[in-house]
């Protein structure tokens, strides 16, 4: 039952969390830095190719037909924005913050409404100035005022329809979760397969050569949401459709309708629903769920409790990787062994502690598909594997060990564990699960890549070193520059992500000498010509400027600089590959011997202040 | 050799002083019961005296070692925060067995600490339950398990009682005593008075950085002449300045 006025509370409901969205991201100035640049950049970006083919653009003979594959494009970034929403709904954002003084205060549907609503605020922070740029330069192009109303309103939809269904989903997920142990216990597992299918489908939409094994966006074309082109079209010289503008209203208000009736029903059965407890075996399902009755017990539950549990305590961290434990070696250290199997057991149940790490994934994904285009995809993608995996080999279980260990970071520093020992068991997942998958995966795009085989060889010794150096450079940047605020405003569950200052760190450190060994390996002729650039090139014009404004010492060493341009030019290509990629990997060694050392000194000296 | 010592023990944050010149002898085998208001300065001195934090100036030793090497002093303590430390992704027996793990202590050895302490705490039959799930007194059972797990000489309990029930008050209680009877020293940061009245040998009162006040309760509260019969609450309230607030009917 709801409450009358529910869409009014809904409404404030959905306004404060914003605020609070708003207000978190104003405390983590880097986050803000980032969605500032890139939704700028990319309404700069806009309005920069629409000023610069406006003359084109209205000199083109109208009407305009609009082809299929815009329809499609638009329906594509419609199921794109509703995995999103989803994804988002599912790992952050379903349940509300207080959810006991909320679910006693207004309905659930309230609440419901509330978090869409607030995920639409969200999603409209991205969208608004994209969408305004793209409207003012209809209207100014075309000269079609009708403009103002149609395309903010065909976008107003197009993220509504996108945030109630991706919000349906992401609840559905999320009482999949609480309900069934099965999906409970392989999250992880579903989860990755449903984003590699849905990137999958994704990119071979959108990247493939038009026409090749017959996908296209023009595929989607039939989708209704896809029609909010030509709700945005009335009035501009695109012909659009009457029945498909009435079509994508009437499939509007089905959405609304039918969507709002599963969340609330959804919503209702997550939040009052009795979570299973995917830990516990599944003869004991029942005892759990009963025990389970409130997420969070009370005391007299225990008080109560007769003992049935069992009594081996040795090795049960380990026991709960399952077959993941022949991940730890068994000739590490007891405490070594521990942290690591504590490191892949939080991971493995906290998946949301990846979310960070989805960001050079996707720009990896991205930069292989945005070669494809040109044709080179099998050349970049060992080089993109060489770099990634590494990075990540490092980055999940090290490059913030602090901030990962919260409020047991006082017991951890005083547990008697050395600090050599410690960093060890950081390094060692990362170590064992991307040390081979590295290599082998590097030979496996090798294979396929125009590279020789000795390239090849050399790109997976390269993948190797970068896992060695990246798993010891971590957790010393991580040490350095911890972070132990939350990433998201709500609930005891929030992640610690690494600070973003020892994530660009870190990228610069490691895949800095990575790049140059990669290029040196497979283009020698570019690294070649890039130093020789910054040689003869920017660094003189650098230090004559400084010269020129007073700065001492500097003009003659422009001399030395003007002349080593040449000098690199002249060097044969077998010398650019040879010192190229052993300098970087040699610097890489060497690095990672001192980054683990000043780590578990790092450890044994640090201050809770 | 006393079980911990302190010297001049200060400890500043910028122009702020946190704990200023505090000197404490507590003998082995004794409940040093520490108390004092909101920001006195109590975590900053168990925070020195676990390691966790530098001291500015002066020095201190537990069990004999200085608190100079985290190395030397770590095997010998244990620590409760305020904040039980644990982690909401694993089970009680998997937090446990992590700590032992860290402690290296024997896996036999732990194995039967670990069962024995978890009956002892009515925990067992909870303990292969995520820690997301615990009530906040469970949590605080597991917190004291795992500071007791390896047989420290010096326990520092920071608001060991708080949040649980009477039973599991009690049985707390009956540890620190059976802790101490083993000669183990415990001191116990905590506002519950009466607890500190039961079990204590030993109270130092903490204001504002300093110790103001110290002795065996029964000599701290013989000390008030108010003439009437005085407890250990009064003296807290005296020697912080909050008689007057906080008992009106003295005026």
């Amino acid at each position: 039952m709801s409450e009358s006025g529910w869409l009014r509370h809904g409404l404030r409901i959905g306004v404060v969390e914003f605020r609070r969205t708003a207000r978190g991201m104003r405390r983590h100035k880097g986050r803000l830095a980032l969605l500032v640049l890139g939704v700028g950049g990319w309404s700069l970006m806009i309005a920069g190719l629409g000023v610069l083919f406006a003359e084109p653009l209205r000199s083109l003979d109208t009407p305009i037909a609009l082809p299929a594959a815009a329809r499609g494009a638009v329906a594509l970034a419609w199921v794109f924005g509703v995995y999103i929403v989803g994804q988002r709904v599912l790992s952050q954002h379903s349940h509300v913050e207080g959810e006991a003084g909320m679910l006693t205060t207004v309905s659930a549907r309230s609440i419901a409404t509330g978090l869409v609503i607030a995920e639409l605020f969200r999603a409209s922070s991205y969208l608004l100035a994209p969408v305004l740029v793209v409207t003012g330069l209809v209207v100014s192009v075309f000269g079609t005022p009708l403009g103002l109303a149609t395309i903010p309103l065909a976008a107003g939809l197009f993220a509504l329809t996108a945030a109630v269904v991706g919000s349906g989903l992401g609840y559905a997920g999320a009482l999949l979760v609480a309900r069934s142990r099965f999906v409970a216990r392989y999250k992880t597992i579903i989860g990755v397969a449903i984003m590699t299918v849905v990137f999958g489908g994704y990119a071979a939409v959108v990247f493939l050569v038009p026409g090749e094994l017959g996908i296209g966006p023009a595929l989607l074309a039939w989708l209704p949401v896809g029609w909010y082109v030509d709700l945005a079209a009335i009035g501009s010289p695109l012909t659009f459709s009457t029945s498909r503008v009435a079509g994508v209203l009437i499939a509007t208000l089905a959405v609304l309708g039918v969507g709002g009736w599963a969340i609330e029903r959804l919503t209702t059965a997550l939040w009052f629903a009795d979570p299973v407890e995917p830990t516990r075996d599944e003869a004991d399902a029942d005892d759990a769920a009963s025990a389970t009755a409130t997420t969070t017990r009370t005391d007299t539950d225990t008080a109560t409790r007769t003992d049935t549990g069992s009594t081996g305590g040795d090795g049960a961290l380990t026991a709960a990787l399952g077959r993941f434990e022949a991940m730890i070696p068994a000739s590490a250290s007891r405490p070594t062994r521990r942290v690591a199997a504590k490191a892949l057991v939080r991971t493995w149940r906290n998946p949301s502690r990846l979310t960070i790490l989805l960001t050079p994934v996707v720009i990896a994904v991205v930069s292989v598909f945005n070669a494809a285009q040109f044709g080179a995809a099998l050349a970049v993608a060992p080089v993109a594997i060489v770099l990634l995996l590494p990075w990540l080999a490092g980055a999940t279980f090290g490059l913030n060990p602090f901030g990962d260990e919260g409020a047991v970071l006082p017991a951890t520093l005083t547990g008697g564990i050395s600090g050599r020992a410690f960093v060890r068991g950081l390094a060692l997942p990362g170590l064992v699960a991307g040390l081979p998958l590295t290599i082998v995966l590097t030979l496996a795009a090798g294979w396929f890549s125009p590279y020789s085989p000795l390239a090849v060889a050399s790109l997976a010794v390269l993948g190797g070193v970068l896992v060695v150096a990246a798993v010891a450079l971590a957790p010393v940047i991580g040490m350095r520059i911890p972070r132990f605020s939350t990433f998201s405003v709500r609930g005891s569950r929030d992640v610690v992500p690494p600070s973003i200052t020892a994530g660009i760190v870190y990228t610069i450190v490691l895949v800095g000498p990575g790049v140059v060994a990669a290029v040196a390996l497979v283009v020698p002729a570019l690294l070649r010509g890039v130093l020789a650039a910054l040689g003869s090139g920017l660094v003189p014009f650098v230090l004559r400027w400084l010269g020129d404004r007073g700065v001492p010492l500097v003009t003659v060493p422009a001399g030395w600089f003007e002349g080593l341009g040449p000098a690199i030019r002249g060097l044969a290509t077998i010398e650019v590959r040879a010192v190229g990629y052993a300098l970087p990997l040699f610097l890489l060694l060497v690095g990672g011997f001192i980054a683990y050392h000043a780590a578990a000194r790092r450890f044994g000296t640090y201050e809770i202040t | 050799m006393y079980a911990i010592e302190t010297t001049d023990l200060t400890k500043r944050y910028g122009s702020t002083t946190a704990v200023e010149e505090l000197d404490l002898a507590i003998p082995e085998g004794v409940v040093y019961g520490f108390l004092g208001p909101n920001g006195a300065g109590k975590t900053t001195t168990m925070r020195m005296l676990t390691t966790l934090t530098t001291p500015t100036e002066g020095s201190a030793a537990i069990a004999g070692h200085s608190i100079g090497s985290r190395d030397d002093v770590v095997d010998h303590i244990g620590y409760l925060p305020e904040e039980p430390p644990l982690y909401d992704e694993l089970t009680g027996r998997e937090q446990l067995d992590y700590i032992a793990g860290l402690r290296d202590v024997p896996a036999e050895q732990s194995d039967e600490r670990i069962g024995s302490l978890l009956d002892r705490f009515d925990l067992a039959a909870d303990a292969d339950d995520r820690i997301s799930t615990y009530s906040k007194g469970m949590k605080q059972k597991t917190g004291i398990i795992q500071a007791l797990l390896h047989e420290p000489d010096v326990v520092f309990l920071d608001e060991p009682t708080s949040g649980l029930d009477p039973r599991a008050a009690r049985t707390v209680r009956n540890t620190i005593a059976e802790l101490v009877a083993g000669d183990t020293t415990v001191f116990l940061s905590t506002h519950i008075l009466p607890v500190v009245a039961e079990l204590a040998n030993e109270v130092g009162v903490l204001y504002e950085g300093s110790l103001v006040a110290e002795g065996p309760p029964d000599a701290l509260t013989e000390r008030m002449e108010t003439g009437e019969e005085s407890t250990l609450e009064d003296v807290f309230l005296e020697v912080t300045g909050g008689q007057e607030d906080a008992a009106p009917e003295h005026e």
